[in-house]
């Protein structure tokens, strides 16, 4: 897939560990553990909402476009 | 899911008197017919003063329908099957999409088959050319393969807007 999650990125960034962020963003860490692996098919606006406000960052920051 | 209750029910009670002894006496008669034509007599409904000569051919075209209502039950078997796989709550699971795309072969396969025996059956032993165009079972029976063939890709597409679904975070 063409759009890379740079989750683990920002997680080091913001020395936060997913089970915290988790817990934080209210999804269960299996979801999460999906986001992170680029499995995920969509991303709800309401969830990247949570993410950006947990780890204070931009959807840019999270989410890359690669040419494959 | 008391409705699927009452069609599991339904279809069980149709299989047990229905169609495990049918596939008995279909067999029974499928062998039994080589050794005394006299048995189609019973097939084909005649009163005794009707029974005529059977010939191989007639015994061939009794056979190919035998086959015939033979994949009719197996298609019921088959539906049956999937009818447990939805009480164990798996309506998307591969094995019912399949299922369905094979039945709805099987019926028209049968469907077909049946209405080219019967019409082969008139023209060669009645000489007569009938073609019946209105509401026929063997139409029916393929309608009904037909809308099985359809469900299957319709349970196709579900399963891949679950599976999105699934992976929506």
């Amino acid at each position: 897939m063409s759009i890379i999650v740079n989750l683990d990125v920002m997680l080091a960034k913001r020395k936060m560990k997913s089970k915290d962020l988790a817990e934080i963003i209210g999804i269960t860490t299996a979801n999460l553990s999906i986001l992170k692996s680029g499995k995920a098919k969509a991303v709800r606006f309401s969830t990247l909402e949570a993410i950006c406000k947990a780890l204070e960052c931009q959807p840019s920051d999270i989410l890359e476009y690669v040419e494959d | 899911m008391k409705k699927l209750s009452i069609l599991k029910s339904l279809v069980d009670f149709i299989w047990i008197v229905t169609c495990i002894p049918s596939v008995a006496v279909i067999l029974f008669a499928s062998i039994y017919m080589f050794v005394d034509a006299s048995i189609l007599g019973f097939v084909f409904n005649l009163e005794d003063n009707e029974i005529e000569d059977f010939g191989l051919s007639i015994q061939l075209s009794t056979l190919l329908l035998f086959v015939v209502i033979f994949v009719i039950v197996y298609c019921f078997y088959l539906f049956r099957k999937t009818l447990q796989c939805f009480q164990r709550r798996k309506p998307f699971d591969s094995f019912i999409i399949d299922t369905y795309n094979k039945i709805g072969n099987m019926l028209v396969f049968s469907g077909i088959g049946a209405t080219v025996l019967f019409f082969s059956f008139r023209l060669i032993f009645e000489s007569k050319f009938e073609i019946h165009l209105g509401f026929s079972p063997y139409l029916f029976i393929v309608c009904l393969g037909l809308f099985f063939m359809v469900l299957s890709e319709v349970f196709k597409v579900a399963k891949v807007a679950k599976e999105e679904n699934e992976l929506t975070i």
